[in-house]
């Protein structure tokens, strides 16, 4: 019994400490849009291949099942691919994106690192397409969720909505370029995290993403 | 490494082991492991995931190719396919490209629903076992390295696509390989 206690109480420290951790007052912040900005959403039904979005699966303890495993190969057991449709944006049609994620190498819960690198393609048929390369750092929803953990809660994010860091050390989430209508388009993007409360635990939840193009 | 400094790299996908298998959601349709946006039987965008080997035949990341039309200046509308080589020790690599042959998910003769261009064996395949999907390069639109991340950093270049049929079986089910041959250089930009 006094050994489960001190388990419980070092558990406790150890949330408590990587809750508070000051390193991530130095993190970047989320990418800054200026200009018309666009919005194009989705929500990820569990329609992807790969590793799960969630704690489990971004420290590499969620096997995923036979019907979701990429790969069992070293280089790409932890990589994730979902297709996606994108609409919400008035001017533009929906478009089909394929997002393609890693584990970031340079994940480290002790430096609040806790992400993936993403690269999406965006098409718009009949127009054009545009190519994506980002980061994003989940350590807020993941800090978030481990003291709602601590308090009997699930694992829920408090926040209704995460504007999503790239991760310290990589640079803005930009274009890659553009091809057909797109041809010349630059710019920045970034995606935003909406928990949803029916997939507690779930990063990949109801999501935005958001770009101006130059 | 190649003479004029850069350097060329193969990549390898077999199909259709190295299909991964994508779901279709609302507003789309299967066409087979890939998913595509269609009104009235006709495919205007599709999606498809690979696994990605190197010459040698190991797994080392995931690809994906996206097809659907779009408007090229001078050309108009044209298909062309957008390629991302994911190898997440390495990097990411944006390809693009105009085709040549169709190669949009179609309607399979003797199975239901769409398949991806390569699976059809009646059609696709009557032109003969190798197809070079990348456009020649007339205007400047053959197959382009547009940008790389993390080692592929600062690299440009070009590209070929092409498909090698390997075996028909009986039921009509294809098996066959994938290249994408790039040759990549340090980007004009980036050259001090």
């Amino acid at each position: 019994m006094t050994i489960i206690a001190c388990l419980g109480v070092v558990v406790l420290l150890g949330v408590g400490l990587l809750s508070l951790n000051p390193i991530v007052w130095f993190h970047p912040p989320p990418v800054g849009l200026s200009g018309a900005v666009r919005t194009l959403g989705w929500e990820s039904g569990g329609r992807f291949a790969g590793f799960p979005l969630t704690p489990g699966g971004l420290l590499g303890l969620s096997v995923p099942s036979d019907a979701g495993r990429v790969a069992t190969e070293r280089g790409v057991r932890l990589a994730r691919a979902e297709a996606v449709l994108l609409t919400g944006d008035t001017e533009l049609p929906a478009a089909l994106g394929v997002r393609l994620s890693a584990l970031a190498e340079e994940n480290s819960l002790l430096r609040a690192r806790f992400g993936i690198v993403t690269q999406w393609n965006i098409v718009w048929p009949g127009m054009g397409s545009v190519l994506l390369s980002g980061s994003e750092n989940l350590w807020p929803p993941l800090r978030d969720g481990l003291w709602s953990a601590l308090r009997g809660r699930g694992l829920r994010p408090t926040a209704v909505r995460y504007a999503l860091s790239p991760l310290p050390g990589r640079e803005a989430a930009g274009f890659a370029l553009g091809t057909g209508a797109f041809a010349e388009a630059a710019g920045a993007f970034r995606e935003e995290f909406s928990p949803v409360d029916a997939s507690a635990g779930d990063f990949t939840g109801r999501r935005q993403l958001q770009f101006t193009l130059e | 490494m190649v003479a004029d400094g850069g350097r060329e790299e193969r990549f390898v996908i077999q199909w259709p082991q190295d299909r991964v298998a994508l779901e279709a959601e609302s507003g789309m349709v299967q066409a087979g492991a890939a998913v595509a946006l269609a009104a009235n039987g006709v495919v205007s965008a599709s999606v498809e995931v690979f696994r990605l080997r190197d010459i040698a035949g190991n797994v080392v990341g995931l690809a994906s190719r996206s097809t659907s039309s779009r408007m090229l200046a001078g050309e108009g509308n044209v298909q062309g396919s957008d390629w991302i080589l994911l190898v997440p020790s390495r990097g990411a690599l944006f390809l693009t490209q105009r085709n040549g042959p169709d190669v949009a998910p179609r309607p399979h003769p003797a199975r239901a629903g769409l398949v991806p261009a390569a699976d059809d064996s009646a059609g696709f395949w009557s032109r003969g076992s190798r197809q070079r999907i990348t456009a020649a390069a007339t205007g400047g639109h053959g197959g382009r390295i547009l940008r790389g991340t993390d080692e592929f950093e600062g690299l440009q270049g070009s590209f070929e696509e092409t498909w090698d049929l390997e075996e028909i079986d009986a039921d009509g089910i294809t098996r066959g390989r994938i290249t994408l041959a790039t040759r990549l250089a340090a980007a004009l930009c980036c050259v001090s």
